[in-house]
């Protein structure tokens, strides 16, 4: 089943902090990049992923879709973008250290925490069948969300 | 405070449930809720001395009866510990506790959790479980009245989980070890036990070592721990407090699974032509069995022998692996539940190749009386099996096996826009889920068609077994201080 992750993460106003967002943004494309397009091909679990800021700096965001449970696919990412995990967590404000973050539980609390649910409500999740003070996810469309990238890799292929 | 350097475990600070299976025929698990506070820890202060571990001598001088106990997230709250020791320190999985995605419960389905404990109850209202272990029924209403006693002078509440009464009249939940057999199983091993498909259980056992030190095919403890979590097997607590107040504790799933063995029965007659159309249909239904389970039931691999169960390989079974000796299939398929579970040195998808093949500790027990063998026709009773599953990353073990049994995508022989399922274990109520069992063959692969649920998940909770430490200090009998060591009188609150 095809997930949604909406990561969104407030940035320190801080001018050091703010003056390495401008760095991250500039070396984005060249530096960052590569490591997440490299590692999300290989992964063959994430439909599609994109990282924003907003225009106030304020923001950053992770936004991804994915298929299987979210406490794998935090922890795929933990393992295999480490760097590009620690240095957004650096911008970030209110979360601990790198090597406070830099373990399964830590790391899937935090992204769990920083997850926002979207607007309305799922249609695959009920009160009744989650647990204890789980919330609901919000709505979220997938015109095939049953269809895995690697089923679709395979399709493609043949 | 870092982790301890893994050495030799001590293992009377474990509950004996950890170290090895128990000879006992009789089960009955206790599902408790419990009191807020001193009750509590009182209650606990007072079961501490009843609790089976691992130095008491089982072998030469077996008690009557045995007793463990757990503690789900919210009973560990009742406890009232520091807050140090459980302020996101312990596995957010057992915090958050049973989700059906990766269990594949799937909600709509029977085995939703909506449905689950038949409606008795929530799964956030347990709080421990007692597990009791006896040889005769006498001692275990002995060790049922001593903890049912005790509960009552705390203020413990038992839950019942069963709307109507077993075959027994019992409102709780009672195993017992299966006696007889189909005529095809040989005398069984110490610590094996059939269960009511049929199947001889226990062969792919972890070898555990507790010496730090594994042999070649011993697991390290540290893969059912707590309190040792390293890079290659991280587990939570990981450091700090928490990770020594809560060494050599397991986390325990306890799954209650109804078997449909008439329908199981049926389907083997449906397919056995299908499968072996050649063969008497006695030897055709035992080789579909054993093509879903890839085992025969007497428990020999049929990578080990495709053919025909072997009673002389049955007993050291567990030595083959799937790469190269079966690569396509052809002996033991793909969705065979041993396949599913352990699929060894098979290829994994890239996403978890890293992890590898997780390893849990298999306890538990059937439930239920016997069907006749080869009965057809349900008999309205209910039967199955009380699962336990030891584990120290409840993501990482348990939740990645139940997840490659209710969608068979973890590896690239798994082809098709239908995803197909553990062929024995498999919710297939999935809208995306295939309902065929393909059994490939060189000579053209078979599909078994309509394949139907054979299980039907009736609960799930997730419980810390507490080491004897833990259990101490959770009790109030060891207070804590700060830094999670032991201190000298008081109450577990008093020490914050």
């Amino acid at each position: 089943m095809t997930s949604a992750l909406n990561m969104t993460m407030p940035i320190k106003q801080d001018a050091a902090t703010l003056a390495k967002l401008e760095h991250i943004k500039k070396v984005f494309a060249t530096h960052v990049q590569p490591q997440i397009d490299k590692a999300l091909r290989e992964s063959q679990i994430v439909h599609y992923a994109r990282v924003l800021i907003t225009p106030d700096n304020r923001w950053i965001q992770v936004i991804t879709e994915f298929d299987g449970p979210k406490d794998v696919y935090t922890e795929w990412f933990r393992k295999n973008l480490p760097t590009v995990f620690e240095t957004i967590f650096s911008v970030v404000e209110g979360v601990p250290p790198w090597e406070e973050l830099n373990n399964e539980a830590a790391f899937y609390r935090t992204a769990s925490k920083l997850n926002l649910s979207a607007l309305g409500a799922s249609t695959t999740w009920s009160k009744e069948n989650a647990p204890e003070g789980e919330e609901d996810p919000g709505y979220f469309f997938a015109a095939y969300p049953d269809t895995t990238v690697e089923q679709i890799l395979q399709k493609s292929a043949t | 405070m870092p982790a301890a350097t893994a050495g030799v475990v001590a293992l009377d600070n474990l509950q004996a449930l950890v170290i090895e299976p128990y000879r006992y025929r009789l089960a009955r698990y206790l599902l408790l809720a419990l009191p807020q506070g001193a009750p509590a820890r009182e209650f606990l202060r007072e079961l501490l001395p009843l609790v089976t571990h691992g130095g008491v001598d089982l072998k030469s001088s077996p008690p009557a009866w045995l007793c463990n106990v757990g503690l789900t997230f919210r009973g560990l709250r009742q406890l009232e510990p520091p807050a140090e020791i459980m302020t996101g320190t312990l596995d957010p999985q057992f915090e958050a506790g049973p989700n059906w995605e990766p269990l594949g419960d799937l909600p709509g389905s029977p085995s939703a959790p909506a449905n689950w404990w038949e409606g008795q109850f929530k799964t956030g209202a347990l709080h421990c479980l007692v597990q009791l272990h006896a040889k005769q029924p006498a001692a275990l209403d002995e060790a049922t009245a001593a903890i049912s006693q005790l509960a009552a002078r705390h203020g413990v509440v038992e839950q019942l989980p069963r709307k109507n009464p077993d075959h027994r009249g019992s409102q709780r939940l009672d195993g017992e070890a299966l006696v007889s057999g189909p005529p095809q199983a040989p005398a069984q091993a110490p610590g094996r036990g059939r269960v009511h498909f049929g199947y001889i259980d226990g062969f792919s056992r972890p070898d555990v070592d507790w010496t730090g030190s594994p042999a070649t095919g011993q697991t390290h403890y540290r893969n059912f721990l707590l309190g040792y979590s390293d890079p290659k097997m991280a587990s939570a607590p990981d450091r700090g407090p928490a990770a020594e107040f809560f060494r050599d504790s397991s986390y325990m799933v306890l799954r209650w699974m109804y078997q449909d063995v008439a329908g199981f029965n049926r389907f083997l007659d449906e397919s056995a032509s299908k499968v072996a159309p050649l063969l008497p249909v006695e030897e055709g239904r035992e080789l579909v069995a054993a093509k879903m389970m890839g085992r025969w039931r007497n428990g020999t691999p049929l990578v080990l022998s495709p053919d025909r169960p072997l009673d002389e390989l049955s007993q050291v079974s567990n030595s083959f692996q799937y790469k190269e000796e079966d690569p396509h299939g052809h002996r033991c398929p793909f969705s065979a539940h041993i396949r599913v579970t352990n699929p060894r040195d098979q290829r994994l998808n890239p996403a978890i190749e890293e992890e590898g093949v997780p390893s849990v500790i298999r306890r538990g027990i059937p439930y239920g009386p016997e069907m006749e063998p080869h009965a057809t026709e349900d008999d309205g009773v209910d039967r199955g099996i009380l699962g336990l599953f030891l584990c120290a990353n409840i993501r990482r073990q348990f939740y990645t096996l139940t997840h490659w049994v209710a969608e068979n995508s973890f590896s690239p022989v798994f082809q098709g826009a239908k995803r197909p399922e553990d062929a024995i274990f498999g919710n297939r109520s999935h809208p995306a889920t295939s309902h065929e069992f393909l059994i490939p063959q060189a000579a053209g692969d078979v599909r078994l068609t309509g394949l139907p649920d054979f299980v039907r998940t009736k609960g799930t909770a997730f419980f810390l077994l507490p080491s004897m430490s833990a259990l101490r200090r959770l009790a109030g009998e060891n207070p804590v201080s700060a830094d999670g060591s032991s201190g000298d009188g008081g109450s577990n609150a008093a020490e914050v």
